[in-house]
């Protein structure tokens, strides 16, 4: 580490003693990826230190998504959060948004830095960014993730760096960055492929603004995904059936078109399902998480490309992929996330998109993040961006939850993340939905016949048939009930024989 | 004309003839602007006379976007449709997809050509489209509007040509068609500025599929706006005095940004505000349709060149334009909707969106399509890809609708169009909230403070106080109360005093 001693080498205890009450402090990290981790847990000391005083001290948090165990959980244990965005995870923080202690800010990802960028988030007091290098003339060399990383270099006030030796130095050969000027002189964004280069393989800050730099040797926490469960598997069986109908019917091409897949079990499922069928030709990926199941199709040849914006890896993975930078790093490229989640990329490249919903109404609008329309799960993240513009959009979810007490198919969803005008196929364990070119009625038909449960399927035909007549048919009277039903008597269905489901 | 050589001429109804009982016809025309309008009107008096006789007729029908009264509404009339994508706006047309008897597609713009040419939408059997001129190797000149008429001429197994007489011969200089290919497409679309041409000042088509051209001299129908009441020059100076403090501090060019207006008159009267504003710089717009108060901006020199996808300009405006061809040609570009509409060039350009909706709830995701969640209006159209893509996103409406019977600002949308996670600024005569970097409850608080109308404050906020908690507060229970109020008593609040409303409007 030749240039640490250009910068103020402190302790986290030292540097986050600079951090005032009410600041605004962006964190590298995309998921646990490349997330800082010192200085957020010395904040989170600093803070119960100072409660402990009576005195106030909670601070405003972006990153680049979530990153549950490095960030969220230890500032909300410590209540040091009053404002959080644009994505979050983890328990406490969860019920501290929901409890309205903290405000959450749920967005777009590929938005934000570009939000950031104008102002519209207010200014950015200081950046917290864990790097593998940090030279003199201030390149700053990222590690898992990119995210909204160099957004936050350029724009911070103040700037402190983690410098992470367990990370490889190789990872810049992965890196992919650069920062779109404002609008409206921006140029096209010239990806040919999932692995097109278009900048440079560090991120840039004023060496001016660094106050201090500390050192670590600590993995990032990423869990195992458990084994996909039977109805994950069916979902994925399902998906796989109909992208080798849609190739067989040309409408996917013989090379075929580049995946993205959410976060989990059941995408997890999904790739293991593509990777088992020998005819899905080799594929690339233009996605925002790099997840455990993607490293073995690479090995395998089946997976020849993926663009990201974060190597979300248990550490085994991740130690395989820097004993194998020969082979992985030609084949992988980080970006930021205005680039891995481009709306005009993601429609040029025609990407066919995979993510999970909590629920899909029988008219096919998703609600991908709020329970009752109310209580925050995660986030709306990059679904949003993939599902509208992606060449063909999928959903998915299991078609039933809770022991059969809760159906994923509901009359109407009480919170929209994706709607039908951008939803596309509806995937369950029972079958798949296609709704493209349908009115809402007949998507109605098909989602109630080939996606919802049979004991929920007589409830939703009856709650369509006893509707106002329109172009869709609701009931406004309702259109809760389900929901209602479930938060008051713990079932969907009260009179529901749960018996017969398992 | 040449082509009369090569093509057969045919009379409408001799065309109309071809076309079979359940076959897949698109038309040209965005708006009312470039549509077939004699073949449609004899399909429609061949459907009449069809069920005269007791014999099935209807056919699916795609166009650009809507096609207004003259078209929409003659087929619906004659009860000549079954399915219609990806927009309408005709009463009858309307009122028979809510009675579930035309199945409605109502589709993101840009999405429309890319989902016929991805075979999403089955095959597609005829293509009649608005031309010209067409010359014996197939190259379609279009007339007001480009819409989606490349893809359906290039997908389409037979294609009627109506050469249209009445417009200019030199449209041709505005057009700039190009189709794209199908994904993965690897290069970017080259555009840098609302004026940027990257294609040809034709479409194509084989000849070989041409089975008829039909001669007609009609302008298009467009109906002219409605002069600007009190509440619309109100939003207008609203959306004016936001745009302009963005301006201020710095979060605007001062060189400003490419607007996108949405269709009718509140965006006219928009239009015309930002026009008359001294303060607010020449500007550019990267929009859908170019309607009748920008003429007259141009002119001024207040906007200095214009995208869109169809001139959607009353007759006189449109005669005006075609005897100035010289100063108009250069400074607007007509594209196709797929670019017009395209989800990266309106992120790369920065658009400023501002589109008309019906209504948005507390929290910011906003309804534009559906009364009650369930009757159609006319559709999403291309607010969509705006709002979501833009970077400034702005939806506005009046606070009220029907005398103060209705509140724009409710509880929850029933249909939601565009999500809060995409709505940025909403704006009412009252006031605007600009909701950037705020949670639901804040949201909630500068949405009912800035923009519901004083009458219905108290209610939504009481609202909120008897619901859970939550990140989003919601009482499931009485989410649509007010929406089922107005179903059974004709209004949202029975109890309101409408004289102390009236007042306000």
């Amino acid at each position: 580490m030749p240039a640490i001693e250009s910068f103020p080498h402190l302790s986290p205890e030292e540097a986050v003693s600079q951090i005032p009450n009410g600041a605004t402090v962006a964190f590298s990290g995309f998921t646990n990826a490349g997330a800082a981790k010192l200085v957020p847990r010395a904040l989170a000391q600093r803070a119960e230190e100072l409660h402990a005083k009576q005195k106030p001290f909670r601070i405003r948090v972006l990153s680049g998504a979530s990153s549950e165990s490095s960030i969220d959980e230890p500032l909300a244990k410590a209540h040091a959060m009053s404002f959080r965005a644009p994505y979050q995870s983890g328990r406490t923080l969860r019920a501290e948004i929901n409890d309205q202690e903290v405000e959450y800010v749920d967005m777009h990802l590929s938005t934000l830095p570009q939000t950031v960028l104008e102002g519209f988030q207010g200014k950015i007091d200081f950046a917290v960014v864990e790097a593998t290098e940090l030279t003199k003339d201030g390149r700053v060399y990222l590690t898992t993730s990119i995210g909204a990383t160099p957004t936050y270099l350029k724009c911070a006030d103040r700037v402190i760096i983690e410098l992470n030796r367990y990370h490889s130095p190789r990872l810049r050969e992965m890196s992919d960055i650069f920062i779109m000027p404002p609008p409206p002189h921006r140029f096209p964004v010239p990806f040919h492929d999932a692995l097109t280069k278009l900048g440079y393989p560090y991120a840039v800050v004023d060496p001016r603004k660094v106050i201090a730099v500390m050192e670590n040797d600590e993995p990032d926490t990423v869990l195992p995904f458990s084994p996909p469960d039977q109805r994950s598997e069916k979902i994925a069986e399902n998906v796989v059936r109909f992208l080798l109908d849609e190739m067989l019917a040309g409408r996917i091409p013989d090379d075929f078109l580049p995946l993205q897949a959410g976060v989990g079990n059941v995408a997890n499922a999904v790739m293991g399902a593509l990777e088992k069928n020998p005819y899905i030709p080799p594929f690339t990926m233009f996605t925002e998480v790099f997840q455990d199941s993607l490293v073995q199709l690479m090995e395998d040849g089946r997976l020849t490309a993926a663009s990201t914006t974060s190597l979300t890896l248990t550490p085994e993975k991740l130690r395989h992929i820097y004993d194998n930078m020969d082979f992985f790093t030609p084949r992988i490229v980080l970006r930021p996330q205005e680039f891995s989640n481009h709306p005009g990329v993601i429609r040029r490249l025609g990407v066919i998109s995979m993510n999970t919903a909590l629920e899909v109404d029988i008219y096919g609008n998703v609600n991908a993040s709020h329970i009752y329309g109310t209580q925050i799960m995660h986030g709306i993240g990059g679904s949003g961006e993939f599902t509208r513009n992606a060449y063909i959009s999928i959903y998915m979810c299991p078609s039933i939850g809770k022991g059969g007490r809760l159906s994923s198919i509901v009359p109407m969803c009480p919170h929209i993340d994706n709607n039908e005008h951008s939803v596309q196929i509806i995937v369950t364990d029972q079958g798949l939905a296609d709704l493209r070119g349908l009115g809402p009625m007949q998507r109605a038909e098909k989602i109630i016949n080939n996606c919802a449960h049979p004991a929920y399927r007589d409830y939703l035909w009856k709650y369509v048939e006893n509707s106002r007549v329109g172009h869709i048919r609701h009931n406004l009277e309702k259109a809760f009930e389900l929901h209602l039903n479930l938060m008051e008597t713990g079932c969907m269905l009260p009179d529901l024989d749960l018996s017969r489901i398992q | 004309m040449v082509y009369a050589r090569v093509f057969p001429v045919l009379s409408a109804e001799e065309a109309a003839s071809h076309i079979p009982d359940g076959a897949m016809v698109a038309l040209s025309g965005f708006s009312n602007a470039g549509t077939a309008k004699l073949v449609p009107r004899a399909i429609a008096k061949r459907a009449r006379e069809l069920h005269g006789a007791g014999k099935p007729y209807k056919i699916r029908l795609i166009t650009g976007s809507s096609s207004g009264n003259d078209i929409d509404e003659e087929l619906a009339q004659a009860e000549a449709l079954s399915w219609r994508a990806p927009f309408q706006s005709a009463p009858t047309l309307r009122s028979q997809i809510n009675r579930q008897l035309v199945q409605y597609v109502d589709m993101h713009l840009a999405h429309a050509p890319q989902t016929l040419q991805a075979g999403f939408f089955g095959k597609l059997d005829y293509a009649i489209i608005e031309a010209t001129d067409v010359t014996v190797d197939g190259r379609v000149y279009l007339t007001t509007s480009i819409g989606a008429s490349p893809t359906y001429l290039k997908n389409a197994d037979r294609v009627f040509i109506e050469i249209n007489d009445y417009h200019s011969k030199r449209l041709p200089e505005m057009a700039d068609v190009l189709l794209l290919r199908k994904p993965p497409r690897e290069d970017p679309i080259p555009i840098h500025d609302p004026l940027t041409k990257i294609g040809y000042p034709y479409a194509v088509v084989d000849p070989k599929k041409i089975v008829g051209v039909i001669t007609t001299n009609e302008p298009d129908q467009i109906k002219p706006f409605t002069p600007m009441d009190w509440r619309a020059q109100n939003i207008a100076d609203n959306v004016v005095r936001f745009l302009f403090g963005e301006m201020i501090s710095g979060r605007i060019p001062t060189e400003f940004l490419p607007l996108q207006a949405g269709v009718g008159n509140l965006a006219n009267s928009v239009m015309a505000a930002l026009g008359s504003n001294p303060y607010i710089p020449p500007f550019k717009m990267y929009s859908v349709t170019f309607q009748d108060s920008l003429v007259d901006l141009m002119e001024k020199g207040k906007l200095v060149g214009a995208s869109a996808s169809g001139l959607t300009l009353t007759v006189e405006m449109l005669r005006h334009v075609r005897s100035n061809m010289d100063f108009f040609a250069p400074r607007i570009v007509l594209r196709p909707q797929e670019i017009s509409d395209d989800a990266g060039v309106v992120r790369r350009l920065g658009v400023i969106a501002i589109n008309p909706a019906i209504e948005a709830d507390i929290y910011g995701n906003v309804n534009s399509s559906h009364l009650f969640g369930t009757d159609i209006v006319n559709g999403i159209g291309g607010s969509g890809e705006f709002t979501r893509n833009s970077y400034l996103s702005i939806l506005m409406f009046p606070s009220t609708a029907m005398e103060g019977r209705i509140s724009a600002i409710v509880p929850m949308c029933p249909h939601i169009d565009s999500n809060e996670h995409s709505v940025q600024v909403l704006v009412t005569e009252n006031g605007y909230a600009d909701v950037r970097g705020m949670g639901p409850m804040q949201r909630a608080r500068k949405i009912i403070d800035n923009c519901a109308h004083p009458a219905y404050r108290d209610y939504l906020n009481a609202y909120i106080s008897s619901s859970g908690p939550g990140h989003i507060r919601h009482d499931l229970r009485k989410a649509f109360e007010l929406h089922r109020n107005f179903l059974e008593y004709g209004k949202m609040l029975p109890d309101l005093d409408l004289t102390e409303v009236k007042e306000r409007i």
